[in-house]
């Protein structure tokens, strides 16, 4: 039984190692307002993305979530809107004063999973 | 009520498998906690291992506790691992005597609590990893090295949190009859069940373990050091043994001698339990507001210490410092009431049970919380991390939006916990201060009552605070 379960795990892992397609990350800097977050209040983030990954992204494919490091709390998401090539902007809530994590999901044309951290913040109370 | 005679549950729990069963299953979620917290994604809140260990079976456990009994006791993983090391090496040292007694336990208690602020714990999938891989090694070694349950009983300090919460839970397991135990001439229950004779040569082999805790059922009072294990149920031949109800608390004012354990009065280490497990039921919310960030902010800059140091000193204040000085307090003010000579600390001994209500009350609270307000998050997770592991969507894109309760609207039940306990341990005051000082009752249970009343206040004022997420993580 031992050796079964140990078969299993091992098997597991290399399932979970060898994943199909690492994530692109686009090259995304970030601009928040206000800065910091404010709890109660939306935070305004503008992306502007590296040139060369101007031509395979799909703003209409893409999602801002804003992340808790704590888990268990309620993510924030929001699609993003593409302002002008290569610069986006989404809105979202800033529900809880704490540390928040800035992702950028999605997918490429090619169906290449995009993920990307574009910032960190402390969110305060009002 | 006897659970053992419902319909359905009664067959189950009596079931030979049901208790592995329930160990595989959260055997499994072991399993998915390691793999996903070693090669997931870093951040917590999108991880399984984080999110499972710190939300789900944290509350899950505090839930179970209130509604039943120590059930995650009953389905302990390490228990299942521990027992197929067991059929390669069982061993045959007794735990050493000098350890026996709650102070290994009390001291890992509070090490996890402080560890977990310290290292930011609930932020790191890694680190929750490891600390799962190295909680199953270390029972391992524990038990292939000394018999019976010697690392539920004396080392394990999720075992010590149960059993203490486990005073107030509803059900319990006991005697069905007085005059049929009376009559046993094998004690079963606790040195297990004998092959028939002639079996074996000279000495019976046990085909069914008894209580590895050593709870004789005919002395057993309440569910201290039970892990609900049903071995008893398995082993005694009477079919005398009920998972019953019972009046939750009410064997904290019990001081009968107990099996296992004596009595409640002459047990330092278990007051120094149910004290680490009161105040730190305040001290790990506390930690959680937005007034406790400022706090730690204000030790670290103008007092220039380190976030190691301002922990110490928070820890060494609300853990040893301040329950020393209102405990001591207590005691004295009764002494003075009632001109009791009895020593101050056996007054405390006497009456510090009492805490247990109100302080289950606010673990409940806190973990509740997490628990409500983060319940369905691991539905995108697990979508997130089979997107992640086979690049498709078998699960469907992540439902970001499934979390749980909004955080206001879990207050009303939170209070309702801490108001809850806080009732509680008023009986278990009244209820001990009859026991011990006859009419002088009231005047003994005076200072007490006033305890718990701050205590309550405090727990109320850390709900209404507004929370801050505190930790950067990695």
């Amino acid at each position: 039984m031992l050796i079964r379960l140990a078969a299993a795990a091992v098997l597991l892992v290399l399932c979970a190692c060898s994943g199909p397609q690492a994530p692109f990350s686009p090259g995304f800097t970030a601009e928040l307002t206000p800065t910091p977050p404010v709890v109660g209040r939306e935070l305004d983030v503008r992306l502007e993305v590296a040139e060369a990954s101007v031509p395979l992204l799909d703003a209409a494919a893409l999602e801002l979530e804003g992340h808790m490091t704590h888990p268990g709390m309620a993510p924030e998401v929001a699609r993003l809107v593409e302002d002008a090539p290569g610069r986006y902007r989404a809105r979202i809530r800033i529900t809880m004063a704490g540390e928040w994590v800035l992702l950028v999901t999605g997918r490429l044309a090619n169906g290449r999973p995009v993920r990307e951290e574009v910032a960190r913040a402390t969110a305060v109370a009002e | 009520m006897d659970l053992l005679r419902w319909p359905v549950v009664g067959p189950f729990l009596r079931w030979r498998h049901a208790r592995t069963s329930l160990q595989l299953v959260l055997l499994a979620a072991a399993v998915v906690i390691v793999l996903h917290g070693l090669v997931g994604p870093d951040l917590a809140s999108t991880n399984l291992a984080t999110v499972l260990t710190w939300v789900h079976y944290r509350g899950l456990l505090v839930v179970a506790l209130l509604a039943a009994g120590n059930l995650f006791c009953l389905g302990c993983p390490l228990v299942r691992v521990r027992d197929w090391g067991r059929q390669l090496h069982m061993p045959r040292r007794a735990w050493p005597a000098r350890l026996r007694g709650k102070w290994i336990g009390v001291a890992l208690f509070a090490a996890v609590l402080l560890t977990y602020e310290l290292f930011d714990l609930w932020a790191l999938p890694a680190a929750t990893a490891w600390l799962v891989l190295g909680y199953f090694a270390a029972a391992v070694v524990v038990d292939l090295t000394f018999r019976g349950a010697s690392f539920c009983q004396y080392v394990c300090p999720v075992g010590q949190f149960n059993f203490v919460a486990s005073t107030v839970s509803p059900l319990e397991l006991r005697m069905r009859d007085a005059n049929t135990c009376r009559t046993c001439r094998t004690a079963d229950c606790v040195s297990g069940r004998k092959a028939p004779a002639g079996d074996t040569a000279l000495r019976p082999r046990v085909v069914q373990r008894g209580c590895e805790l050593g709870l004789f059922m005919p002395a057993k009072v309440g569910n201290l050091d039970c892990t609900f294990c049903l071995d008893c149920v398995q082993a005694c031949p009477h079919d005398n043994i009920a998972l019953a109800s019972r009046v939750p608390g009410a064997e904290l004012a019990d001081d009968r001698r107990r099996s296992g354990i004596g009595r409640l009065v002459d047990r330092v280490d278990l007051a120094a339990l149910v004290v680490v497990f009161s105040f730190g039921a305040l001290l790990n919310a506390f930690l959680m507001v937005a007034p406790a960030q400022a706090l730690q902010g204000w030790m670290e800059h103008d007092w220039g210490l380190s976030r190691a140091s301002v922990l110490a000193l928070l820890f060494g204040a609300g853990l040893v410092v301040l329950p020393f000085g209102l405990l001591g307090a207590a005691a004295f003010s009764t002494r003075a009431l009632t001109g009791d000579g009895a020593p101050p600390g056996l007054v405390v001994r006497r009456f510090v049970m009492s805490l247990v209500p109100l302080a289950t009350g606010v673990w409940a609270a806190h973990y509740g919380f997490h628990l409500l307000t983060g319940l369905l998050v691991v539905v995108p997770i697990t979508q997130n991390a089979v997107l992640d592991l086979t690049g498709a969507p078998w699960l469907g894109w992540p439902f970001w939006r499934w979390t749980g309760l909004r955080p206001g609207s879990v207050f009303p039940l939170q209070a309702g916990l801490v108001l809850l306990g806080a009732f509680g341990s008023v009986a278990v005051v009244q209820a001990t201060a009859e026991r011990d000082y006859g009419a002088r009752m009231w005047r003994a249970a005076a200072p007490w009552l006033m305890l718990t009343t701050l205590l309550a206040m405090t727990a109320l004022w850390i709900l209404f605070q507004p929370m801050q997420m505190r930790g950067m993580g990695p």
